[in-house]
């Protein structure tokens, strides 16, 4: 049996850096970074004060007025990117076929701390409103976007925290393939929240300054929001232009560690093998890889590694983290690099690590792009996200024919 | 479905018992009902029961330095994890082994408790040992690094029908060949603010979990963990592997309600009629309804308009409702189908419905649907019959 081509159509982002793809895309190929002070809640008594905090105001989501007031910071920026790319693949709503996958992390929790602050001071009798609960559950997103463009085709949460809507995309080109949907809106959201921010702060695992992927002084993450969403479509079915083509995915396991990575990075290495696999690539002709790239000294080690192990010793691949820029979007991480991987492979630039200053040697011999974005024909591209629980996932995305 | 799907093994943990043929004995004489938790914050006068796990030794399945690094999802995780790979007596590589893991709220207590000591603490002393745990993956994470399985790996949300899901999903990775089997199914721990947000919902009974019957007033929250594996059809009969039922057919409606509501009856139905054509059946004998005291109304609406002559019953009046109780649900049908009996759904005494409703177990003969309902708007339905 023949497989379906997937071509991506359609891209939607949202990151510190701006409202819609063009603008974030923009930013990025001029070595903009977006890791500031925070000032969404109080970030003073933690080591790890900046991170990439979406300032502007958010669109008014594509929801009557009654809904509107009940999303989660999450939620409204998700259905930002989900318009964007929606809008872009030339679709107004969708219908039957067209399926739904999202990737969640935080999810509302933000918006739940507020009630859930009170309830904890004033006790279970407090007139806290309880609507800041209502998207408190990681799926509530994904509903709201259903909700919004009638999408009424296979749908899906994923909740494996930083691997989430890399997931979520890979299932949606499996449904696909499958012959369950058409098209499927895929990607994902995140909001910052305390619980998060006091997390990562208590695992020591935040970088006091803006985050430096693959540097020797990498001291950790600084962590965002944003959300990328894409459409993909059955190549021989699709309404919108192809930006390029959906080549696979991969997804393992460490059974190491709920948060460090395996120091080898054996099971990371095996997610981007599955994932070149199934796309059918051959590993040297993979020419750029949007590293999961989180700026800890472990990850970051272990991925040139499992980059290395996948790609052959002697690959040219270029390497970059889009964390340096919009920092690590956690639930969204998957979905706003997989955006900017697809506009990489687009547009033939290989984004830069704009932090980075020092290469670390235990992450030689990766070619890391420094400063601004490098002009690069890319035939091939691999986006690694890898979470807690040692959850790893690969996915590849190829130049489309011109 | 074009690949035929076997359950070669059942791991659970439910209130009417601990194992397969524990909890199967405990399903059919009507489970043991809810207890009262203790310590949730809670205004007097709230009721403050649930259906638990009665009480086992964890370290049975877990190390005891290994269950201090343990939220009580993650012990439920392993210890179901661990029951039914030696229920299938698996001999699959690690690398070639699934987990999918449906989490309704998974890690909520654990959120609530590290965000507690963070405002108590006004952010100074967050507790890193809490953290991890608050990722609704740490089931499916836990279960790896406990069992060494190092294949797909991942977790789903989508309230009630999150055990469902998992299930479908991991038999479409078995379909695409992402894997050789697979250990699917829901995991619930109790959470208070979840028990406070249905309470402040009005969903909650004060008594009992009693679905389609007269009194029901409300449903009550499950502390449960259910677990099959799954593999291809072909491959657990090439290695001689005991085969409880055969997982036929998968179906899904989404349909456009906000969070926290049902979409419309009409999308239930349209699950379950998905899920009898995907399985190329023309009807059931028996729906294993997600019907859980507050949603009865909608589940009864939709099986009289797909199968109006099907025998109907509910785990939820002996297991209680967990977000994740699909994976229960799932334990539950494929026992019933290996045992070929039909178990009555507990507390029913006046049914409210029109329905075939049995007060007593019936032999079961033919293919069984089993029906998730979430909120948000999907319903999904599985479709399961004796092995061939």
């Amino acid at each position: 049996m023949i497989r379906p081509r997937i071509v991506v159509t359609g891209v939607g982002l949202l990151t510190a850096l701006g409202r819609d793809a063009e603008a974030c895309w923009s930013a990025i190929v001029e070595g903009a970074c977006a890791v500031g002070p925070v000032d969404l809640f109080d970030v003073s008594p933690y080591a790890g004060k900046l991170g990439a905090q979406v300032r502007f105001e958010l669109p008014e989501a594509p929801l009557p007025r009654r809904d509107r007031k009940r999303l989660s910071r999450c939620d409204a920026i998700g259905l930002a990117a989900a318009a964007e790319a929606m809008r872009a693949a030339g679709f107004a709503a969708g219908d039957a076929r067209f399926g739904l996958a999202v990737g969640a992390g935080a999810g509302g929790m933000f918006d739940a701390e507020r009630f859930h602050e009170r309830f904890v001071n004033e006790g279970p009798a407090t007139r806290a409103p309880f609507r800041d609960l209502s998207s408190f559950l990681p799926d509530a997103t994904a509903e709201w976007i259903g909700r919004a463009f009638g999408l009424e085709g296979p749908r899906v949460t994923v909740a494996t925290a930083c691997s989430s809507s890399a997931t979520a995309i890979g299932i949606a080109a499996d449904w696909i393939r499958a012959g369950k949907a058409d098209r499927v809106l895929c990607g994902g959201a995140d909001a910052l929240s305390r619980v998060t921010w006091g997390g990562f702060n208590s695992l020591r695992a935040v970088d006091p300054g803006p985050c430096r992927p693959f540097d020797r002084a990498r001291a950790g993450i600084s962590l965002g929001e944003g959300a990328g969403f894409l459409v993909l479509e059955r190549e021989d079915l699709a309404k919108g232009r192809p930006l390029a083509v959906f080549g696979g995915y991969g997804v393992t396991s460490d059974a190491f560690h709920m948060t460090n990575p395996h120091p080898e990075g054996a099971s990371a290495g095996a997610a981007i093998r599955a994932a070149l696999a199934d796309a059918g690539v051959n590993p040297a002709e993979v020419d750029y890889v949007n590293a999961h790239g989180t700026g800890t000294p472990a990850n970051d080690a272990a991925e040139s590694k499992a980059i290395r192990a996948a790609l052959g010793e002697g690959t040219k691949a270029c390497v970059s983290s889009t964390k340096s820029q919009v920092g690590h979007t956690l639930g969204a991480a998957g979905g706003v690099e997989a955006a900017v991987t697809v506009l990489a492979v687009a547009r033939g630039v290989a984004p830069p690590n704009v932090t980075t200053r020092d290469i670390d040697p235990a992450c030689l011999p990766v070619d890391v792009v420094f400063g601004k974005g490098r002009p690069l024909a890319i035939r091939h591209a691999v986006s690694n996200s890898f979470a807690f629980g040692g959850n790893n996932c690969s996915l590849v995305f190829s130049r489309a024919a011109r | 479905m074009t690949t035929r799907i076997a359950a070669t093994g059942v791991g659970v943990l439910a209130s009417p018992g601990i194992g397969r043929e524990e909890f199967w004995r405990g399903l059919l004489a009507g489970g043991r009902g809810p207890s009262k938790v203790e310590g949730w914050p809670l205004r007097p006068g709230t009721p403050s029961l649930a259906y638990q796990v009665p009480e086992f030794d964890a370290k049975k399945w877990i190390a005891p330095a290994a269950i201090r690094r343990l939220d009580r999802t993650g012990v439920l995780a392993i210890a179901a994890a661990k029951l039914a790979l030696e229920d299938s007596r698996l001999e699959a590589p690690p690398h070639r082994i699934a987990v999918v893991v449906g989490a309704g709220g998974c890690g909520v207590t654990t959120t609530t408790g590290f965000h507690r000591r963070l405002v108590e603490t006004k952010g100074a002393d967050p507790n890193p040992m809490a953290f991890p745990n608050t990722v609704p993956n740490a089931a499916a994470g836990q279960i790896s690094i406990a069992t060494g399985i190092t294949g797909f790996n991942t977790t789903l949300v989508q309230t009630g029908a999150s055990g469902e899901e998992a299930i479908a999903l991991a038999a479409e990775l078995l379909a695409a060949g992402r894997c050789d089997a697979a250990l699917a199914g829901g995991i619930d721990e109790l959470a208070g603010m979840i028990h406070f947000a249905l309470h402040r919902l009005g969903g909650l009974s004060p008594s009992a979990c009693r679905p389609f019957d007269c009194s029901a007033d409300g449903t009550i929250l499950a502390e449960d963990a259910g677990l099959l594996v799954l593999e291809r059809m072909d491959d657990a009969k090439t290695r001689g592997a005991r085969i409880l039922a055969e997982l036929a057919g998968c179906g899904r409606a989404s349909s456009p309600a906000p969070p926290l509501a049902y979409g419309p009856a009409s999308a239930a139905a349209a699950a379950i009629r998905a899920a009898l054509a995907d399985a190329g059946l023309a009807g059931a004998s028996w729906v294993n309804s997600a019907a859980n005291g507050a949603s009865d109304a909608r589940c009864a609406a939709a099986i009289r308009d797909v199968l109006p002559r099907a025998a109907v019953s509910s785990v939820a009046g002996a297991c209680g409702e967990g977000l994740a109780i699909g994976g229960v649900r799932a334990a539950a049908t494929v026992c019933a189908i290996a045992a070929g009996t039909i178990p009555p759904t507990a507390g029913l005494s006046s049914p409210a419905f029109d329905l075939d409703l049995p007060r007593e177990p019936r032999p079961l003969a033919g293919p069984a649907v089993q029906h998730g309902a979430g909120t948000g708007g999907v319903d999904i339905a599985l479709a399961w019959r004796p092995a061939p």
